[in-house]
């Protein structure tokens, strides 16, 4: 059921087996988990069930490093968090993005197929091959290539707060409580148990909630924030005895635009990478550096896709950018890119013409790509707190994004490969964009707003904040859900693991009760 | 665009294109019939993508080339 806190007495207190403080795609997945279970969860949520620009405010804080979102625009703070606009694409980790986890892909394989239904996507098959078509085929895989083809899922996309909000309704042992807001962590003495949360309003109104388990579920920069804030007892914060928490901070840096691509209009492999809708999904390709390369090249996880700029003539034609890719730039960024793109493409397209017409013996197609990657891990990219309180009188964050000094190279390392695996294929050439050229992709870079790392897993609490179970070291029963537990970050956009996740979490939560 | 155009030439099998093929070849390929032109096309592309596939490539204004390509480009100027 759902229950807005600001009309509860004063002084209230809930009571549950599992507190759960978030509700977005990992709180509501887990609550609902272990509701079905028999669980009584009490699922705590700073918004409503719409958009309040008071409650959205709280998230305001200071970027201090790489160029950022503001803090307070980059989230949503309402029944289903983030899932509210994120834009649904989905792929299952590897073995590789794992590395450095204390945990492997057997470990939450198990749990991919479930999260696959609860993020509502087709069959569950990350076979490239499987998502072939007449008109839109991977790459012919070759002994020595160095990329390999794989397929991103997309979801509706589904918001978790409408989709699954008759089922939080009627849930048996499941309660919502709407605009409530976690303001500090009740530990015991040694810090060693979490004994209650001290909850508000907006309107000041406070209360309280205690379980035998507490999961913060806030976000990858809430959750930081929360700990931080919570220093009554450990005066650096819960969960930072190593001064490990907030470190590792990161996000997906994509850059639109880094190479241009002149293969045949009408390639197969070409449309491999535009979504599209296929036995009951809608899928994408994408071309990731095989294990092997990215071992020797010391290269992070990376997507490559590869979209057309529409138009064969010899003028250039008019150019839009797909309504996905549109969808994740401001407007007055999809605007710049389209003119960039337009003089791009006017550049490139008579010769084009001239050698697609004679050798290909078709219209040129005339492609850029969208690079996407998890660099590797960096203590010095965190969050702390910084100056100023918000409404509710708990500190303000400051976020200091880091991204390596060799992220450009990197990025164009990666197009050199795609040049090179084309041209072995025949199927087109590469120019990898630079300041050199004339058009600098830097200038198109931006974030997928994936915040993680922020309390990574580690086995060691001197280099990670939460264990292999998701339980923070050193605290008995306050555990971590989201993306801020990943410890490396792959390539893609972290939801669908981090439902994955939550329901390995519930796993565990229930083998604690037997 | 300069290299760019050029390496497009190359890619039709110019008479400059086939500068670098030995004497004897090359004074065939100028009085190629259509058989012994496709054959020399043919090997052209069979050396790129080899050199693709071994990454011998080369940049030129961003373009990645195969070392082969590059060096037509480069006698083209």
């Amino acid at each position: 059921m759902f229950v807005d806190a600001r009309k509860l007495s004063k002084n209230f207190t809930i009571d549950a087996d599992v507190c759960i403080v978030g509700a977005g795609a990992a709180g509501i997945t887990l609550a609902r988990d272990l509701a079905a279970r028999n669980r009584t969860v009490a699922l705590i949520e700073s918004g409503g069930i719409e958009y309040d620009a008071d409650t959205q405010a709280l998230y305001a804080g200071a970027v201090v490093g790489h160029d950022f979102t503001p803090l307070d625009r980059d989230r949503l703070r309402f029944l289903g968090g983030t899932t509210n606009h994120w834009g649904g694409s989905c792929r299952r980790f590897d073995a590789l993005d794992l590395e450095g986890w204390p945990i492997g892909l057997d470990a939450l394989e198990p749990f991919y197929r479930p999260a696959h239904e609860i993020c509502q996507l087709g069959p569950y098959d990350y076979e490239p091959m499987d998502w072939s078509s007449d008109d839109a085929r991977p790459m012919p895989a070759a002994t020595g290539a160095n990329l390999k083809s794989g397929v991103f899922h997309y979801s509706p996309p589904t918001r978790f707060g409408t989709v699954y909000r008759n089922d939080l309704n009627s849930a048996e042992g499941l309660s919502v409580y709407l605009n409530a807001n976690l303001i500090d962590i009740e530990t015991s003495d040694s810090a060693d148990r979490v004994t209650g949360l001290r909850l508000a309003c907006l309107d000041g109104k406070q209360f309280r909630a205690r379980a035998r388990h507490y999961v913060l579920a806030a976000g990858g920069i809430e959750n930081v924030r929360l700990l931080l804030n919570a220093n009554r007892v450990q005066k650096t914060g819960l969960g930072n005895q190593f001064d490990q928490l907030g470190r590792y901070f990161m996000d997906h840096p994509y850059v639109v635009g880094g190479a241009t691509v002149l293969a045949a209009a009408s390639s197969p492999e070409m449309r491999f990478f535009t979504m599209r809708p296929m036995r009951g999904a809608t899928i994408a390709g994408y071309l990731a550096a095989t294990d092997e390369v990215r071992r020797r090249e010391h290269l992070p996880p990376f997507a490559i896709s590869i979209f057309t700029l529409g138009g064969t003539g010899a003028e250039p034609a008019p150019v839009a950018l797909p309504p996905a890719i549109r969808s994740m730039l401001s407007e007055a960024r999809a605007n710049k890119i389209e003119y960039y793109l337009s003089r791009a493409m006017a550049e490139l397209e008579k010769p084009a013409d001239w050698l697609f017409d004679k050798v290909w013996r078709e219209p040129p197609g005339t492609y850029t790509t969208l690079y996407i990657c998890g660099p590797d891990p960096d203590p010095q990219s965190r969050v702390t707190l910084g100056d100023g309180v918000d409404a509710l009188g708990m500190r303000k964050i400051r976020l200091d994004w880091r991204l390596p000094d060799n992220f450009e190279q990197q990025m164009q390392r990666a197009h050199e490969l795609l040049g090179q695996d084309l041209g072995r294929a025949g199927l087109g050439r590469v120019r990898i964009e630079s300041s050199a050229t004339g058009h600098d992709p830097m200038e198109n870079m931006n974030h997928g707003h994936h915040h993680m790392g922020t309390t990574r897993m580690h086995n060691d609490p001197r280099n990670g904040v939460v264990d292999a179970d998701c339980r923070v070291h050193g605290i008995g029963n306050l555990f971590i859900a989201g993306s801020s537990v990943f410890t490396t970050y792959a390539c893609d956009d972290p939801t669908m693991t981090i439902v994955a996740l939550a329901l390995r979490l519930s796993d565990h939560l229930k083998s604690l009760d037997t | 665009m300069r290299y760019t155009r050029r390496f497009l030439l190359i890619c039709l099998g110019c008479a400059s294109g086939l500068s670098l093929m030995p004497r004897h070849a090359r004074a065939r390929a100028l009085r190629a019939t259509p058989d012994e032109l496709a054959a020399t096309l043919h090997r052209l592309d069979a050396r790129v993508r080899g050199e693709f596939a071994s990454g011998t490539t080369v940049q030129l204004n961003g373009w990645v080339l195969s070392r082969t390509e590059a060096r037509l480009c480069a006698l083209c100027r």
